[in-house]
């Protein structure tokens, strides 16, 4: 049996370690451009477990165990932390929010921590939290290196055997007789039995081609990075007033984002001055220590944007035989993609719907049973 | 303290005489020198320690966007000092410890974070990770007061010319005798480029580069150019053209530009060279060397080293020699060893503690050492292809010339509205240049729909083909004009980079000086991972992502690994360049107003 595998993020990766560990032998990944080129390593290389949906946090929940193994299974260091995120709350509707789903955390085994001002202050000296209300910390969360998740997971997947073809745009599936039968390259098709649609924000194009019409659509985000500085922020830092998020990486820089609205769709991988000037005014009111840090570089990628911001995996049964995917992750995959590809490989091998994996199904647009995730950042 | 100050620099004036503090001492300087130049002049050539080894590290190149070191001044954090221009009474200080638990730990640091020896144990991980993040060199940041008000000022012109050399201020004499308003951006203090620290005559030209260059500006000036000097320019948003001036000191001011073409001449980087310990302070590129000398009157030092037997090398030690300075030349090719040049170096050890001491260098015929205080890297250049790349121009490797951005013989680039000249489309330095400028400066005027400029373009075409034939760069530009045409680039091979002088992958010949990352980091992810693609090998290192944003170590890099790998450059690709091309503050960001165009 041949999987083929379009896309080569951390969903198509961590599926084809799960697939090749569970002894299939022919897997091909095809990329269109090089390893990981999409929204993987463009991340800002974090993960957390507090989602608004139960769903989604107890998902997060079993793909964080994976990821704090993942070093010791792929033997690349990804550098995990847990620094914790702190969200910064500025509204009583807001603390009323938190406080009502920290009763769901707490069920779950996550539960945050309600900080007044000046305990942030204690803790985090340099934040400016005259106008803050209050702050909800949750400790669970942390980040790691989205490049060695990335290539920790396609180099434990080869050495299971499975093959990866860069420079490979798939331009569309191959289908008879309601099952799929490979994909189409410009110079030719790969045969396959399964084929698992993970090219994150392209694939919408993949899926229209066949006539499926899913409600996901790209969304650019960028991303800045200040030089390295002593490593002092140690947790991720959300402004829910202006979305704007902060963070350390351990080699010293200072990354984030603010949402800036843009048009959907596939925009060029650029970035404007506009969202830069936009996060600095952020950054210069909320931590009066950064107003000298310099800003170094900027890069952008897609959100893989569903209607109901949670992912999408595994099959509707009126697609063609064969078909799988894994996309639509709303800016989670990163910290998603771990457990997306373990269950996914069973799934795909021995047709088993697992109890977390069940909600996130294809099939919930049409059954109307969808997973409103709110707690979408960046 | 010994000073390497001559008499008197021989182009232009050192401005007044001005005392400033390092670590708490007094040293002199004059108003016209950065930081850095003041430094190295009082004999203090290491200002800071690396990333992650602690090593003693001083500036490679004073190139303000060849940030590799920073300085304190003023209580303000991580400055670059080849940026900063000397005032009354400014407070250095610069980095001199290094930690005892790094000695003890030295042989264990994975430069690249890898660290597969303790990743295993998870218990053992987290307390590694505080000891890393601990120890890893970075400036601590402070709070301080920083000038925050409204700087952004809108400069609209039909051209805007990137670069001051005399390819930038050719063209836009030919553009503005056309009418068109120019603007022209240049990151030193005066117009007129590396021509401008020329004391001989430029291949082609027949006067001193610094009398050429100075008559140039001079014409610029009297046509109206518009200036902005010591102002970089930082890129191309989406929305908006950005460059950026680091005054007032913390802050600075900034510029959104407007203009309906670009003639990028940013000139070419001298590329490092590979060898054991060539991270050491005193080991600089030829363009800084010539700069100090010349500009203001500073020698790079008594007994220098100058690698590479090529028209720069020998132009340089031409100019050292003049001020008695003692000069040796290495080269790669036992062809070249006459005189002073000792040809056939296969390799070079760097040695010294807090900066180069001596040289050992073994080449065809047997090893020897050399006793001297400066090594100057003149092996090979490469176009600085940031802004053209950052615009969206397409880049490829082509054997001559290095990365460059693919153009035609009228200086267009892929990117409409661009345009190429000089050290950045490739060329070798003297007349060429300055066609060039005025080939690209017409094609803008064409763009612009002036009529008579493509008629004199024309009559210029002939001679710049004579002139690269007469240079020996024809059959490669031709290369470069043909893929222009068809869009299919050269698969054009390296036998070994010009820059190694290094016979194994070692764990002390540095890539990168940002990160610390040596030619064995670099090695050992493409023979053991299998990575031969800049984008991955940049992914998995570290390689270009810092603060000098791969200005010294992609070129050096990629063609590395197509070495290695046995692949073309144009298979192991250049990474792509975002902006900004140099870094701003947040505070300058803060203050901006977002711009309507």
């Amino acid at each position: 049996m041949r999987v083929v595998i379009v896309g080569s993020g951390i969903m198509g990766l961590s599926s084809a370690y799960n697939l090749a560990k569970l002894g299939v032998k022919d897997i091909v990944i095809l990329e269109k451009e090089y390893l990981s080129y999409g929204s993987t390593v463009r991340s800002a290389s974090r993960f957390r477990v507090h989602f608004w949906t139960e769903e989604n946090s107890k998902f997060a929940i079993e793909s964080k165990k994976i990821m704090v193994k993942l070093s010791s299974i792929t033997g690349w260091n990804i550098i995990l932390t847990t620094g914790g995120y702190l969200w910064l709350l500025f509204t009583e509707e807001q603390v009323k929010a938190f406080r009502e789903k920290n009763k769901m955390w707490e069920r779950l085994g996550i539960p945050g921590e309600f900080l007044s001002p000046s305990e942030i202050k204690e803790r985090y000296p340099y934040i400016y939290t005259d106008d803050v209300l209050e702050g909800f910390f949750g400790p669970q969360n942390g980040s790691c290196f989205h490049n060695y998740v990335a290539f920790g997971y396609y180099k434990a997947a080869a050495r299971l055997g499975a093959k990866l073809f860069e420079r490979s745009p798939v331009e569309r599936v191959l289908v008879e007789n309601n099952k799929v039968v490979g994909v189409m390259l410009p110079n030719g098709k790969v045969e396959a039995d399964i084929v698992l649609l993970t090219a994150g924000a392209w694939t919408d194009e993949l899926l229209r081609g066949l006539g499926i019409e899913l409600p996901t659509e790209p969304e650019r985000k960028e991303i800045a990075l200040t030089e390295s500085y002593k490593y002092f922020i140690e947790p991720l830092i959300i402004d829910f007033g202006t979305s704007a998020y902060i963070g350390q990486a351990l080699k010293g820089e200072i990354l984030g984002s603010i949402e800036v609205p843009v048009k959907s769709g596939l925009l060029p991988l650029e970035n404007t001055l506009d969202f830069l000037i936009k996060w600095a005014r952020a950054v210069y009111k909320r931590f009066p220590v950064l107003r000298g840090a310099k800003i170094m570089r900027c890069w952008s990628g897609y959100y893989s944007m569903s209607a109901d911001s949670s992912h999408i995996m595994g099959r509707d049964p009126d697609w063609p035989e064969g078909l799988y995917v894994a996309y639509g992750d709303s800016g989670h995959g990163f910290m998603m993609g771990p457990l997306i590809g373990k269950l996914l490989a069973k799934n795909i091998l021995y047709g088993e719907v697992d109890e977390l994996m069940r909600p996130f199904l294809p099939t919930r647009f049409k059954e109307g049973k969808l997973v409103p995730e709110k707690l979408v950042i960046g | 303290m010994a000073t390497l100050r001559i008499k008197e620099p021989i182009i232009g004036s050192r401005g007044a005489v001005v005392t400033i503090k390092v670590n708490g001492i007094s040293i002199e300087g004059f108003t016209s020198e950065p930081i850095s130049v003041a430094l190295y002049a009082n004999d203090i050539k290491s200002f800071d320690r690396s990333k992650k080894l602690y090593r003693p590290r001083g500036f490679f190149s004073l190139h303000p966007q060849a940030k590799t070191v920073t300085v304190n001044v003023n209580g303000i954090p991580a400055m670059n000092p080849s940026e900063i221009y000397l005032t009354e009474g400014l407070n250095v200080y610069i980095q001199q410890k290094r930690p005892l638990s790094i000695r003890f730990f030295e042989s264990m640091i994975d430069t690249s974070l890898l660290h597969k020896s303790i990743v295993k144990n998870r218990l053992i991980w987290p307390m590694a990770l505080k000891f890393i993040a601990n120890s890893i060199n970075n400036p601590e940041l402070v709070e301080y007061e920083t000038p925050h008000t409204v700087s952004t000022i809108v400069e609209k012109a039909d051209l805007v010319v990137i670069g001051g050399g005399v390819a930038g201020l050719s063209a836009a004499i030919e553009a503005r005798k056309y009418g068109l308003d120019v603007l022209q951006i240049d990151d030193g203090v005066e117009l007129g480029g590396e021509m401008l620290c020329d004391e001989l005559e430029p291949p082609g030209i027949s006067e001193p580069g610094c009398i050429f260059a100075r008559n140039l500006r001079k014409k610029a000036l009297e046509l109206g150019v518009k200036v902005l000097t010591k102002t970089t320019f930082v890129g191309f948003f989406e929305d908006a053209v950005f460059a950026f001036s680091p005054y007032p000191l913390g802050g600075g001011t900034s510029y959104i530009i407007s203009a309906k073409a670009y003639v990028v001449a940013t000139g070419a980087v001298d590329l490092p060279c590979i060898f054991a310990n060539n991270d050491l302070p005193g080991i600089i590129d030829a363009s800084s060397a010539l700069r100090m000398l010349n500009i203001h009157g500073v020698v790079a030092g008594k007994n220098v080293a100058i690698l590479g037997a090529t028209e720069r090398g020998l132009r340089l030690a031409e100019h050292l020699k003049k001020h008695a300075v003692n000069t040796i030349i290495l080269d790669k090719s036992k062809a070249a060893g006459k005189g002073d040049i000792i040809g056939g170096v296969r390799e070079i050890i760097a040695i010294g503690k807090n900066r180069v001491e001596a040289l050992e260098v073994k080449h065809e015929d047997g090893e020897l050492r050399l006793n001297v205080d400066c090594v100057v890297c003149a092996v090979s250049t490469n176009p600085d292809i940031k802004i053209s790349a950052q615009a969206g121009a397409k880049i490829a490797y082509v054997n001559g010339l290095g990365f460059v951005p693919i153009h035609d013989p009228f200086m267009r680039t892929s990117k409409n509205g661009l345009f190429v000249a000089g050290g950045a489309s490739g060329s070798p330095y003297g007349i060429l240049h300055v066609i060039e400028g005025r080939i690209a400066g017409l094609s803008a005027a064409v763009a612009l729909n002036k009529t008579g400029a493509e008629a004199e373009r024309e009559t210029l075409m002939k001679e710049y083909r004579s002139l690269l034939q007469k240079f020996g760069i024809r059959d490669f530009k031709e290369k470069v004009f043909r893929s222009f045409e068809t869009g299919v680039v050269p698969d054009d091979k390296i036998a070994e980079p010009p820059t190694l002088f290094c016979s194994e992958p070692r764990r002390d010949a540095f890539i990168c000086f940002c990160e610390d990352i040596r030619l064995w980091d670099l090695h050992r992810v493409v023979s053991v991972y299998g990575f031969a693609c800049l984008e991955k090998v940049k992914r998995a290192t570290g390689i270009g992502t810092a603060r000098c944003q791969g200005r010294l170590c992609l070129v050096n890099s990629a063609l590395y690994i197509a070495y290695v790998a046995g692949l073309s450059p144009n298979v192991v690709g250049m990474a792509r360049q975002r902006p900004p091309a140099i870094s701003i503050p947040i505070d300058v960001l803060a203050s901006m107003e977002v711009s309507k165009t």
